[in-house]
Formats: structure tokens, sequence, C-alpha cells
């Protein structure tokens, strides 16, 4: 891909994007051991976006991978994946985290959480979305195991690792450096990622 | 008194539940999907949500005993019976009149997404999204090598699902009007409801 400006999602926050139709959209793992999750809105209608239960019908699969188009609440490709770097561990079956989950988790104040970095960011870069679609977890290593079970591990990526996705419609990109830092997903130490655009 | 709610195939009903109440899905002819969502019946926007149930029950499917909960994480429901091999999904979206222009419909067909709007406007409410819906007796499986593959249900005529209300609620169901893939064995039939 043409070179485009690196875009820092710092650790524990999140930050979003316009994307033309066409473009590219790199994303990171500056650290290798960040869970990214990640989000796509069409511009011109954010009731339509990226749905995890609708792309894994598209795709036939419970994870998505390189190749697969990834399609919409309307069952519209969003964004094509066209690289991956990483071993391909990523999950599409885990809601994001939010204030709930952490005092379930036993936080007595405001943890950060991916819920609440979708909606900042998405503020920030001046979009108003309705509801939390489930997202994307890039580099999530949640593996379903025997009898159903769902595991929790730390990441198997490496440092600056990267996934490569095209922009099939005119979009706005969501990402949170997801920060659960007391289950080990993120190895205990949420740290920063990156994208860029081009 | 147990009440018996008419669930037409490949139609839709919300009934109110009280909390503590229980209600029971029969698959009245075996062979229909039953998809099943819950709201808070004082907070619209707090609903059964699967992509949180996954993470509350650390599993893809409930077992007896397990509550589903809501987008805040609240237990709303919790399956106390099932007399069915336990053959449920919570993976796939609901059908909608795009997957049905995709699977070569020409003209409308009946969907479990506009099935759960209809009930809920039948029922004086306004549906505020879509969530991922349990489905009940869904028999989709991921066979590796081949994908997720859509199977007819396992269940028999007469089983059933037994839940209890942990909130007021409106719980709604869809019989599937899936007749285009097998997962109905390509003849969508009605389901029942008793409230208890």
């Amino acid at each position: 891909m043409a070179k485009g400006k690196l875009i820092e999602i710092p650790a524990r926050q999140g930050k979003a994007a316009f994307v033309k139709k066409g473009q590219k959209i790199k994303v990171i793992n500056t650290h290798g051991t960040q869970v990214v999750d990640t989000w796509a809105f069409n511009a011109d209608d954010l009731r339509e976006f990226m749905s995890m239960e609708h792309v894994r019908v598209w795709i036939g699969r419970y994870r998505a991978k390189k190749g697969d188009a990834l399609i919409t609440n309307k069952r519209r490709p969003i964004l094509k994946w066209i690289e991956d770097s990483s071993p391909g561990v990523h999950d599409t079956m885990m809601a994001a985290c939010d204030r709930y989950r952490y005092q379930l988790l036993g936080c007595k104040t405001y943890h950060r959480n991916c819920n609440d970095n979708l909606w900042e960011a998405m503020i920030e870069a001046g979009y108003h979305i309705s509801e939390t679609p489930s997202p994307l977890n890039l580099w999530q290593n949640t593996p379903v195991e025997s009898a159903g079970k769902i595991g929790q591990y730390p990441t198997v990526s490496k440092k600056g690792d990267y996934v490569l996705f095209r922009a099939e419609m005119d979009l706005v990109m969501a990402f949170s450096a997801c920060p659960q830092d007391i289950m080990p997903i993120n190895s205990k130490s949420p740290k920063s990622a990156h994208f860029m655009v081009a | 008194m147990a009440e018996r709610h008419t669930i037409p195939a490949r139609k839709g009903l919300a009934l109110r539940v009280k909390k503590g109440q229980r209600y029971k899905v029969v698959n009245t002819h075996g062979t229909q999907i039953v998809d099943h969502w819950a709201f808070n019946a004082d907070d619209i926007k707090e609903f059964m949500s699967m992509e949180h149930c996954r993470v509350a029950i650390d599993k893809l499917s409930p077992a007896i005993g397990d509550a589903m909960v809501t987008n805040k994480r609240r237990p709303i429901i919790t399956l106390l019976e099932d007399t069915s091999p336990g053959v449920h999904d919570t993976l796939v979206a609901a059908c909608d009149i795009h997957r049905y222009r995709q699977l070569g419909a020409k003209d409308y067909h009946d969907n479990c997404t506009d099935n759960l709007s209809n009930a809920m406007k039948a029922a004086g409410l306004t549906v505020p999204e879509t969530p991922c819906p349990f489905n009940l007796f869904q028999n989709t499986q991921y066979v590796p090598g081949k994908g997720i593959q859509y199977l007819p249900t396992v269940s028999k005529p007469g089983q059933y699902v037994v839940f209890r209300a942990e909130m007021d609620a409106v719980v709604v169901f869809s019989a599937c009007p899936q007749d285009m893939l097998p997962v109905n064995s390509g003849a969508p039939t009605e389901a029942h409801v008793e409230t208890m």
C-alpha cells in the first residue's frame, strides 16, 4: 500500500477515522500482545455496520481470516481482508468489554473499556452512533475448546504483526486498544497499537 | 394458570412476563427453529445479548441452570429445563430480507428480523435494534473442512425448553420462515409458548 500517516491508538483508548471506498487500512499490533477491537460503519448510514453475526453466516466459519469479505447487517461487503502477517488468531464471538464487565470482575471505580472507547472515538471523529455492534477482536485469542467451552489466553502475534483491509464502501473505522488488564488476553499489560489509511 | 400461545408458522409473537415467571417454548412439530429475544420491560434498550451471554457462561450455548444476560450483563432469563437434545445456536444472525434476496427470493419473504419488529409493534413497542437472537433448536454445526453446516433440527415433536424471567421482560419469538435452507426441514411450522 501507499505510505499513509501512522496514527496511534493510545493504550486503553479508542480512535476512529473516515476511509474512502478503495482505500486500504493497515492495523499494526505494535507490541504484539495487544487486542484491538475493530468496528466499521457505513459513512452514509451509521445504522449499517460490520456485524459479526452476519459475517459468520457469510464466511461459513466462526473465525474470520485473510481473503474474507466482512459484511454489514444489510449483508453487503464493507471490508475485504487482504493480508495478515500474524498467525490468524482473531475473535468474532465476544462482546466489547464495558463498565458492567469490569464491575463484575470486581472493579470499584471506573475502568476504561472498549464500549466507551468506541463511543468516545466516534464522537471525537464527528459521528454519532446509536448502538454498539459486536466487534471484530483482532488478535484476541479466545478459542472454542472441547464441549463448546471458550478459553481466554494471551495473543499469539509478534511485535509489528499487521492486518490489511480494503474499504468496500465509504466508511468510518473505529478501533479500541483493549484495556482489559484483569483477564490475560492482553498479557495483563494493555499497550498502544497503530493504524494507517492510504 | 398456564396460558398457551401460538407462534404462527413464519410469524412472530411478543409476550410480557413478570420477574420470576416461567415460560415453556414448545417445538410442537419438532422440526421448527424458534428465534428468541428478551427485552427489559422497563428499558427496551437493555436486552438479551448473545455476545455478552457467551462471555458470561464461558461457552457457546447455555446448560441447564445458566442465566442468559443482557447488554448490561445482568441476568434476564435462566434456562431451567430442556427436554430436547440441547442443540441450540447463539452465533447466527436472524434471517432478514437481504438474506433471502441473496438466496434467490424475487419477492418479499417473511423473515425473523421483520417478525421481531412486527411482534414488538403489536405489543405497542418499537424495537431499538435487532439483537442477535438465541436460536432455539437451530442445528448449525461447524464441520472442519466444510464450514458451518445448516442441518435439520434434532428435536422431536413436543420437546420443549423452560425459562424463568429474571426481570420483568418482553419475550419475543419467531417461528423461523427459512424454507430455502434445510434448517426447518424445508417446511416452516407453528410452535407454542406456555406461560406458567
